[in-house]
């Protein structure tokens, strides 16, 4: 009787320990993905960004999109200043770049950080297709 | 007593043993269904933000695709055009390399369509694209896949002066736009 009273109490605690070990275990799981989520999250942002700052107007025939386009017809360092202007609109004092991926376009070419990615129409000659990226620090 | 003592050691063994376990365990699951979970996540996202973008300057591939036209043939201005309907199948043929090009460099599928081209006074341009299709976006990796849609309706207006091009204004028609960014 004794010797059953004794596995009893073993399996009692053999059993808490288990749960408690599985508790304790899910609970950490929870707490680690919500720190990832939200900074991926985080890091989409840039790519929201360039999105709605491509089609932000200069005049009736440019928005930042067809500058950024046309960049070898036109006088583009006069449009810099422009574009640099309304991203710090976004982006307050955050240092930023917005490339090639082979050449700075704008902003400080020292600038690494997070990175979000559109695909603009080019000119034919320029080859129709390419890849512009914002990093901000 | 001795066997409590034994049985209390055993224990505290096994429940160290176990929390380490779940320690591992945790680490594991975690790292994989976080990255499995954001992975499809942050790709629907962003392909949705590019399908966007593509929505919107569809119309500019339009307006490039005219101009390298016009370009080829050696126009100044659209009243020089004689056959409409042959330029318009140059500047289809112009537009598929824009499509085909998009496609390799992103995997986004601009479907084949039909292109106009109008003008009341030979100065004001409208081209616009129509497409029974959608714009599609497919993913398919190992363990989760999906496909994005967008709308590639859309049309460019702009007026041409003495070789140069002002007032350009792309409109994404809304035909179809209540099947966009549909996710299966």
């Amino acid at each position: 009787m004794s010797f059953i009273i004794d596995i009893l109490i073993i399996g009692l605690i053999v059993n808490i320990v288990i749960i408690a070990a599985i508790v304790i275990a899910l609970l950490s799981f929870k707490y680690h993905l919500a720190i990832t989520v939200i900074s991926e999250y985080k890091y989409n942002n840039n790519q929201l960004l360039l999105s709605e700052l491509l089609f932000y107007n200069y005049d009736l025939y440019k928005n930042i999109y067809m500058i950024l386009s046309e960049r070898e017809s036109i006088d583009f360092d006069k449009f810099k200043t422009f574009i640099e202007e309304k991203t710090k609109i976004f982006l307050g004092d955050k240092e930023f770049k917005i490339t090639n991926e082979t050449t700075t376009l704008v902003g400080n070419e020292s600038v690494k950080g997070r990175e979000g990615y559109v695909y603009i129409f080019r000119p034919y000659e320029y080859g129709m297709v390419e890849k512009i990226v914002l990093v901000t620090s | 007593m001795r066997l409590y003592g034994g049985i209390l050691v055993f224990v505290v063994i096994i429940f160290c043993g176990l929390l380490f376990m779940g320690y591992l365990l945790n680490i594991v699951f975690h790292k994989y269904l976080t990255f499995q979970e954001l992975a499809r996540e942050g790709e629907i996202y962003s392909i949705s933000n590019i399908i966007n973008v593509v929505e919107r300057s569809l119309g500019y591939a339009l307006f490039f695709s005219y101009r390298q036209a016009m370009k080829e043939l050696g126009y100044k201005n659209f009243s020089q055009i004689q056959d409409l309907q042959s330029f318009t199948s140059n500047v289809s043929r112009i537009f598929s390399e824009y499509r085909k090009k998009l496609e390799e460099v992103s995997g986004i599928k601009v479907p084949n369509g039909d292109i106009k081209i109008s003008s009341q006074d030979n100065i004001t341009i409208e081209i616009t694209f129509t497409s029974p299709q959608l714009i599609t976006y497919s993913y398919k990796g190992s363990t989760y896949s999906f496909t994005i849609f967008g709308n590639p309706n859309t049309s460019i207006s702009f007026i041409e002066e003495n070789g140069n091009y002002t007032q350009l204004k792309s409109v994404v028609e809304e035909i179809n736009k209540v099947l966009t960014k549909l996710v299966s």
